[in-house]
C-alpha cells in the first residue's frame, strides 16, 4: 500500500506534526464563504493579491462582527525540494488526505495541510508556491477542502450539486461529475432562473429550513452576481440523464444516499462517517427529494414548475 | 462447513444507518452508497452483533411472519450478493473462536 503523499512529497517523514512554520509574509485577509469568516494569515503581498483577486466577491480587510467565529488559517513557507515536481496521472487537482480522529492530513500539488483541533478546525498550509496559477491552484485545493470540513462539523454539508434559483428559492440538482449539472445549469439560466453554482453548493438546516449557500466554487458557469447569502430549498432533485423529462419521488434513504456519495472529501474519512450520515439525513429530510430524468433541452423546467409548484411538508 | 453455521462479517470500511423503514450502507472505500430494504437493512444489523447465519435466520423468524425455507433462501441469497460484491465474508465460526 502507497504511503500516505508520497504522490506528491519527496519525504513523506517530512510532513509537519503541528501548526507551526515560517510564515511567507504579514498580510492577511479573511473570507467569507457559506457564513464562516476564514482568517488567512502569513501571506505574501503576493499571495495576498491572487487570493484576492480569486475569490474577490468573499474577501474582507477587516473582520467585522467580532461575534463570529473566526477560522484561522496559516500559511508557512516550505522548500521546493520537498515537493515532487511530477503530479501523478496528470491531475493538478488531485489531492490525498489522511484523516485521524483528531486531524487531516492533505498532501497535494506543491503545498502540504493540516486541519487540526476539530470540531472547530484551524489550519496549517505549507507551500513553495508564493504567486500565480501554481499558488491559485495549491489555496483553492486546499481551502475546498477545509470548508467541506469546516461546513460538516457544523451539521451542515458542501456538496457536488447545482443550484438554481426560481422565484425565490433553489432547486438542488446533485450528481457526480458527468451526471448533467452543468447542462441542466445552463438550460435553467436560459430560462431565467439565476444559477448560484454549476458545481458546487452548500446546504444547511437554518430554523427547521433547509437552506442552500451560495459557494465562490465554480465550475463551468460563472456565478450570479448579487446573490443572497443563502436561499430556501424547494426540492433535491438526484440527475439522471435521459430522452425524456421525468420526476420520481425519492425515499429519505435514497436521498440521503445521494448526498452522501455527493459529499466530496469527507465521504471518505472514516472518522467522521456517523456525523455525515447524521448531518445527510436531516438534510434529506428538509426538502421533497426527487430522481429527474431529463432530455437535453429545457422542457424539464415546464415540469418542474408544475410539480414543485405545491407546498411541502416534511 | 456448512453455511448456516459460518459467522457473516461486514467489511472494516461499511458505515450504516436505518432511515425510516429502509437503511443506507456506506462503503467508504469506494465512497460508494446502498439503498437497503427493511428485511436487509435487519441482516445488516444482526451480522455486526457477530451471529452466524443460522442465528440471523432463526432471529428474523421470530421477527417476519415469513415460512422459515422462504425466509432461509431469501437470506442466503442476500447473504451471496453481499459477498459476491465485496461487502461481507462469511467465516469458521470455529476457527474465531481459536483466534484463527
Amino acid at each position: 500500500m502507497a504511503a500516505f503523499g508520497q504522490d506528491f512529497l519527496t519525504d513523506t517523514d517530512l510532513f509537519p506534526a503541528r501548526i507551526s512554520g515560517e510564515p511567507w509574509g504579514e498580510m492577511s485577509l479573511i473570507l467569507n464563504v457559506a457564513g464562516d469568516r476564514y482568517l488567512v494569515t502569513g501571506l505574501s503581498r503576493t499571495q495576498a493579491s491572487v487570493i484576492r483577486q480569486r475569490f474577490v466577491d468573499v474577501v474582507f480587510d477587516q473582520h467585522k462582527d467580532p461575534k463570529k467565529n473566526i477560522v484561522p488559517i496559516r500559511i508557512f513557507r516550505a522548500n521546493s525540494n520537498d515537493f515532487r515536481d511530477d503530479p501523478p496521472r496528470g491531475e493538478p487537482r488531485t489531492l490525498e488526505t489522511l484523516p485521524q480522529s483528531e486531524l487531516v492530513q492533505v498532501a497535494g500539488y506543491h503545498f502540504m495541510a493540516l486541519l487540526h483541533g476539530f470540531p472547530t478546525p484551524a489550519t496549517g498550509m505549507w507551500t513553495c508556491e508564493t504567486a500565480g496559477l501554481a499558488f491559485r491552484l495549491a489555496f483553492e485545493n486546499m481551502f475546498r477542502l477545509m470548508v467541506a470540513y469546516r461546513l460538516l462539523m457544523r451539521g451542515a454539508l458542501l456538496l457536488h450539486a447545482a443550484a438554481v434559483v426560481s422565484g425565490a428559492q433553489a432547486e438542488i440538482f446533485v450528481g457526480r461529475s458527468g451526471y448533467g449539472k452543468s447542462t441542466v445549469s445552463r438550460l435553467s439560466r436560459d430560462a431565467g432562473c439565476t444559477v448560484l453554482s454549476d458545481d458546487m453548493v452548500a446546504l444547511c438546516m437554518d430554523n427547521g429550513e433547509l437552506r442552500a449557500l451560495p459557494l465562490p466554487f465554480t465550475g463551468e458557469l460563472d456565478p450570479a452576481t448579487g446573490m443572497a447569502d443563502c436561499y430556501p430549498v424547494r426540492a433535491l432533485l438526484w440527475l439522471n440523464k435521459g430522452n425524456h423529462h421525468e420526476l420520481s419521488a425519492l425515499s429519505r434513504a435514497a436521498a440521503l444516499s445521494a448526498l452522501i456519495v455527493c459529499a466530496p472529501y469527507v465521504n471518505n474519512d472514516p472518522n467522521r462517517c456517523e456525523q455525515l450520515m447524521q448531518n445527510a439525513d436531516r438534510l434529506a429530510g428538509g426538502a421533497p427529494a426527487y430522481t429527474l430524468t431529463f432530455a437535453r433541452n429545457g422542457g424539464f423546467r415546464e415540469l418542474l414548475n408544475q410539480r414543485l409548484a405545491a407546498p411541502w411538508t416534511a | 462447513m456448512d453455511r448456516l453455521s459460518r459467522l457473516l462479517h461486514l467489511r472494516d470500511d461499511v458505515r450504516h444507518r436505518r432511515v425510516e423503514d429502509e437503511g443506507v450502507l456506506v462503503l467508504q472505500n469506494e465512497a460508494e452508497v446502498m439503498v437497503l430494504n427493511d428485511l436487509a437493512y435487519r441482516i445488516i444489523e444482526l451480522a455486526v452483533e457477530q451471529r452466524t447465519v443460522a442465528s440471523i435466520i432463526a432471529a428474523l423468524e421470530e421477527e417476519y411472519d415469513v415460512a422459515r425455507d422462504v425466509l432461509t433462501g431469501d437470506v442466503m441469497a442476500y447473504i451471496d450478493e453481499l459477498t459476491n460484491i465485496g461487502v461481507a465474508r462469511l467465516t469458521d465460526a470455529t476457527s474465531e473462536e481459536n483466534g484463527a
